[in-house]
């Protein structure tokens, strides 16, 4: 038991539960200023990942650099994917939820193909700031803590901007009744768009994180996707505070429930918790009701 | 008095239920105009149009002298034309301040600071709150913060859709009280109301449509006198 007590499990669960955070806000804000259904948001977080591992094995060009142009790539291929697709379907405005399910659905798939067909769908990895840092008993390695870190920024910098910037204010407008944003003066489709951008982009740059930590192929994406709906669930579609929290759990559980059984359960555990969650709490930890329109 | 706001032959609908067939009315620069109609008749709907959030399938609409139509509803608010919604969709999980802040968007900060100050003076209810989620209000205090929220854009004209609706009454003649004061203020008004007596009282112009059209139009004070609305609007 006292293993359950260590620093190590503590920060392995942090380090997990802010990459999940930081790819749930993105689907959050996708969702609620939306109503996009985005599926293959798991393929931006695989998309990231190639991203940096492609800068580093042929220019050995890693952190912070990697992290952007994840941030980047993933932002270009969605805003080129909202320009192509979905502005048209937010203009016609009927069948959202259902028509953005299946059109994220083939992007999905096509993202997998793509990236298998160019770069083979066999897993890949390297190493770098694989050093292990230690503080006191906690002994992790660099690319874990940076993850963390990371992670926990980015999710720290956009729940202050939503608080206290401007462009915050009118992200929560739309969250909250998108017709009065739009009486109110907020330009609800550049809001859209800002959200789109940031929001796979947000997840792009995760991609790159976790490719410090673990091995990446094409089709890695799917249970980041799953993890990210389970963790807006938890958290209360449309809030995204409650993302932030909601991620953090669902690392804790993950990290914790496989240190009580074994890293094969990981999958069990996730797929687990997503039923849970649908079936006792379909409104989230926090859900005093379901996000309107 | 020139005319601030006109629709001239507005056609308007929901995917395949064409809500307006032909409808148009002017609003002029000053007035307080009403627009009548039963429940259904597409007032809302014409209030949608002129807000832009519903585009129309034929006709114009002009705002001071220009043709609004491809004008985003958000760039009409800082064009001086901001709507109280129906059902006052005020932001539930925003503090009343945070709300009326918001609808001063499109103005420079510092005249919002001063407008804001303005708008408690005029509601002294809505000072005493204003740190209180707005979701947490009664209905006459959510139609209040909605009515504050559209003058935060120090509209040129504002468009009111049921501001009494589901108001008790002496709490519907306090905002009746507060049309007129805006207006006195300098800002245009139309106003959709159920209320027909108490607007024909306080508008100087009116309009009734019917299922989609244009059925009766002429001074406040005349219509109140006509018979045809006495019968069909004011049960007499
Ligand atoms: N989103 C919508 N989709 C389809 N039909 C609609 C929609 N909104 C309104 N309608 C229809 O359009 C007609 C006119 O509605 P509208 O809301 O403009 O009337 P109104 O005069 O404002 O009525 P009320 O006095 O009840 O507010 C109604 O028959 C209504 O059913
Ligand atoms: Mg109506």
């Amino acid at each position: 038991m006292s293993s359950l007590l260590s620093g190590q499990l503590l920060v392995a669960a942090l380090a997990t539960g802010g990459l999940y955070a930081l790819v749930a806000v993105g689907l959050n804000l996708v969702y609620g200023t939306m109503r996009l259904l985005n599926v293959a948001h798991g393929e931006f977080v695989m998309v990231g990942a190639y991203v940096a591992f492609l800068l580093f094995s042929t220019w050995q060009i890693g952190p912070p650099w990697s992290l952007l142009a994840a941030f980047a790539v993933a932002t270009a291929l969605g805003l080129a994917a909202y320009r192509g697709l979905f502005h048209r379907l937010l203009e016609r405005n009927q069948r959202v939820e259902a028509n953005s399910l299946l059109l994220f659905f083939a992007v999905s798939v096509i993202l997998q193909n793509v990236v298998a067909l160019t770069f083979s769908a066999n897993e890949r990895a390297y190493r770098h700031l694989d050093g292990i840092v230690t503080f006191g008993d906690v002994s992790v390695t660099e690319s874990r803590l940076l993850a963390l870190v990371v992670s926990l920024a980015v999710c720290l910098a956009v729940a202050l901007a939503l608080r206290y910037a401007a462009v915050g204010q009118a992200i929560r407008a739309v969250l909250q009744n998108r017709d009065a944003a739009a009486l109110v003066g907020v330009n609800v489709v550049q809001v859209q768009r800002l959200c789109f951008a940031f929001g796979v982009g947000a997840a792009g740059m995760a991609g790159a994180l976790i490719s410090l930590t673990q091995g990446i192929s094409p089709f890695m994406g799917f249970p980041f996707t799953i993890a990210a709906f389970v963790v807006v669930i938890l958290g209360g579609l449309g809030n995204l505070t409650g993302s932030l929290v909601g991620g953090l759990l669902l690392g804790f559980l993950e990290t914790y429930g496989i240190a009580l059984t074994a890293a094969s359960y990981r999958s069990i555990l996730l797929y687990g918790v997503f039923v849970g969650v649908l079936i006792l709490l379909p409104r989230g930890l926090f859900g005093r009701r379901a996000a309107r329109r | 008095m020139t005319v601030l706001l006109s629709m001239e032959l507005v056609a308007a609908g929901y995917g395949d239920a064409e809500v307006l067939r032909e409808v148009s009315l002017s609003v002029r620069e000053g007035s307080i105009t009403a627009l009548l109609g039963a429940n259904g008749a597409g007032k809302t709907t014409v209030m949608r149009v002129l807000a832009g959030m519903l585009p129309p399938r034929n006709g114009i609409v002009r705002f001071a002298g220009n043709d609004v139509a491809g004008v985003a509803a958000w760039d009409r608010v800082a064009a001086g034309l901001a709507l109280v919604p129906e059902g006052r969709q005020v932001f539930a999980d925003f503090t009343i301040e945070e709300n009326l802040r918001i609808g001063g968007c499109r103005r420079p900060a510092a005249k919002r600071t001063a407008r804001l100050d303005e708008i408690y003076a005029l509601f002294p209810r809505l000072l005493e709150r204003r740190r209180q989620l707005a979701g947490s209000l009664s209905g006459g205090e959510q139609q209040m913060l909605a009515l504050g929220r559209g003058l935060m854009s120090e509209p040129r004209l504002l468009l009111l859709d049921e501001p009494t609706l589901g108001l008790a009454p002496a709490m519907a003649a306090a905002v009746f009280d507060l049309i007129r004061r805006i207006r006195e203020a300098g800002t245009t008004i139309l106003i959709a109301e159920q209320d027909v007596r108490t607007t024909l009282q306080t508008a100087d112009h009116a309009f009734v449509i019917e299922n989609g059209r244009n059925v009766l139009a002429g001074p406040a004070a005349a219509l109140l006198d006509d018979a045809a609305v006495r019968e069909s609007y004011l049960g007499m």
